[in-house]
């Protein structure tokens, strides 16, 4: 079968993006890890394996489902999109754009170790798994975007910039942020024994509070996204205040 | 006769005088500042050993009423005739002399003399909202005439000023106006440069004093007042999300990042004081410059201290949006150009979605 790639037109030519440095595809890494942040796309669990593999062939998986269909209402899904974490050799920034496409590299993750996400070997995991797995590390914004454009290429060849993906990712993931402030806000006191229990609970109020107030609208306009918010953490720490 | 005096002594005498007394000629106060102006002429003169007096004003006035009683002036405004001598021995330097005008001035009933017929554009040009009087005018245009043609051996410099002072319309000669305009270019790097110097200074007041509250309180001001991300804030500030967490949660900063903390802080307030004040920051902020680029205001401000004069000049409206991102970089059009094919829209169901242009 002929190459499509010998075809292409060299002057269209267009490369996948890259982090500036390692760590900025990272939000957290090992201890930094916080349960007050929701579980979202990128997150790496720990002590997991997809069906269908062998535990000697990966202990780690990188949830790959997208933010926007990862719940249903204030809930993970019953079961998400994965895809397993293996030991992988250091990708540079400067080898991100036109080499190791297939997979999301996941480099110095405590300093030494280097792995990487394969893009291509997708499968499920229920969402009591990830509860009682330990999240090992989550993904920056733009880890989140760069993983979702590496995604795209592998499933479709398609390049899109992220510019793109930031924008239409804004309203998902200014939610994940207006989660985690309000968990901070009503469950940061929680110790660790009540805390799961109290994130529930505290996450349905905040999913009822956006729907009901028409607040996940406005997370779709940029001319908005401030105000909205403004709101949410002023309800937040108003809630917060009332309870103390 | 003429006299010739040096270049020194003119930027020191005459010339200083007129540049000086420039925007004080829009103030009430311009009758005082004539009559600062006229003594000034007057020692110039003397100091040149030329016949100086100007109906004994020997001193500066201090005042309207002084400057309107002394011995000369006040005889006038009680009624008597003018006469050229009264000027001291000032009007026999002025060649062009056709008479003596007399006028009212704005409400403190000064006789001045003038010489009619000497005006020139540049007396106009200093008060065109009429608080001089006619006779202050043709005065001060005499004045200079006298100095211009007689007794400034500058008089390339005294005929730029003149020149400088005159409108566009005015002006008929490609080497003039092009002289003009190198001037004006000069001025206006010089006053970018002073309001630069003075923005920073005053920043950086308004940042030492920001960065003794507590953190924390910084941090609400700028995520709960102004409604921004945290990744936005991590992104101006160039620290990690995770700093930022643990600064909410009540970890400590460096120095450093604590001073940068109350900067951001300091450089909101500073947007809010603008002519023409942003109605949203905290969106603003995060939105791009323009639509064919990915730039954003945060990510300017995250690249430096020039970037962030750069914003300030924009969001004041000394900068259009082009010659912005043209000083930030000659290229942004290539390094910083948005996806040409794909958008965000709506999907086949009425969901968002990404979709080719």
């Amino acid at each position: 079968m002929a190459d499509p790639a010998e075809d292409a037109d060299e002057n269209l030519r267009r490369e996948l993006d890259a982090p500036e440095e390692d760590a900025q595809i990272y939000e957290a890494r090992g201890d930094e890890v916080d349960d007050l942040r929701p579980i979202c796309q990128g997150d790496v669990f720990g002590g997991l394996t997809l069906p269908g593999f062998d535990q000697r062939d990966h202990n780690m998986v990188l949830l790959s489902q997208h933010p926007c269909s990862l719940r249903k209402g204030a809930a993970l899904r019953p079961r998400v999109q994965a895809v397993p974490v293996r030991t992988y050799r250091h990708v540079a920034p400067t080898l991100w754009a036109t080499g190791h496409l297939r997979v999301f590299p996941l480099p110095d993750l405590d300093g030494s170790r280097h792995l990487a996400a394969d893009l291509s070997e997708a499968g499920v995991i229920t969402s009591e798994q990830l509860h009682s797995a330990r999240r090992v590390f989550t993904l920056s914004q733009r880890g989140i975007l760069l993983l979702q454009q590496r995604i795209v290429w592998t499933v479709a060849h398609t390049v899109i910039g992220l510019d793109v993906f930031e924008d239409y990712n804004a309203p998902a993931l200014t939610e994940i942020e207006l989660l985690e402030f309000w968990n901070e806000q009503l469950c940061g006191d929680e110790v660790d024994a009540d805390r799961a229990d109290a994130l529930v609970v505290v996450a349905e109020e905040f999913e009822s509070y956006i729907r009901d107030e028409g607040l996940q609208h406005a997370l779709t306009k940029p001319d908005r996204l401030a105000d909205a918010r403004r709101t949410i953490r002023m309800e937040a720490i108003r809630r917060a205040e009332q309870r103390n | 006769m003429e006299t010739e005096i040096s270049r020194e002594d003119a930027k020191q005498g005459m010339i200083s005088q007129i540049v000086n007394l420039s925007p004080s000629l829009k103030t009430p106060e311009h009758s005082l500042q004539l009559g600062r102006f006229a003594l000034a002429v007057n020692r110039s003169l003397g100091a040149l050993g030329e016949v100086g007096h100007w109906g004994g004003l020997d001193a500066a006035p201090e005042s309207l009423d002084e400057f309107a009683n002394y011995p000369c002036i006040g005889e006038k405004q009680r009624g008597g005739e003018p006469e050229l001598s009264d000027l001291g021995a000032f009007p026999r330097y002025l060649h062009d002399t056709t008479g003596c005008v007399s006028a009212a001035s704005d409400g403190i009933g000064l006789t001045t003399y003038g010489l009619a017929n000497m005006e020139i554009p540049f007396v106009r040009r200093c008060e065109p909202s009429g608080l001089l009087a006619d006779g202050h005018a043709v005065l001060l245009g005499a004045l200079l005439k006298s100095a211009q043609s007689m007794w400034i051996v500058n008089r390339q410099e005294l005929s730029e000023l003149t020149e400088l002072e005159r409108t566009p319309d005015q002006l008929s000669d490609v080497a003039t106006i092009g002289a003009a305009r190198d001037r004006l270019a000069v001025a206006v790097r010089d006053y970018e440069r002073r309001d630069h110097e003075v923005r920073v200074e005053q920043l950086r007041e308004a940042s030492s004093k920001l960065a003794r509250r507590e953190p924390r309180d910084l941090l609400n001001a700028l995520a709960v007042e102004r409604g921004l991300s945290w990744h936005t804030l991590a992104t101006m500030l160039n620290v990690t999300p995770t700093a930022i967490r643990k600064w909410r949660r009540g970890g400590s900063l460096t120095p450093d990042n604590r001073e940068q903390l109350a900067a951001l802080v300091a450089f909101f307030d500073l947007l809010d004081d603008v002519r023409e004040p942003i109605a949203d920051l905290g969106s603003w902020i995060e939105m791009r410059v323009r639509e064919d680029t990915t730039l954003t205001p945060a990510a300017l401000y995250s690249r430096g201290q020039s970037e962030r004069w750069l914003l300030l000049e924009w969001a004041r409206g000394y900068l259009d949006t082009a010659t912005m991102l043209d000083r930030f970089d000659q290229r942004w059009r290539d390094n910083y150009m948005r996806d040409p094919n794909f958008v965000v829209g709506e999907g086949p169901g009425g969901e968002r979605a990404i979709l080719p242009r």
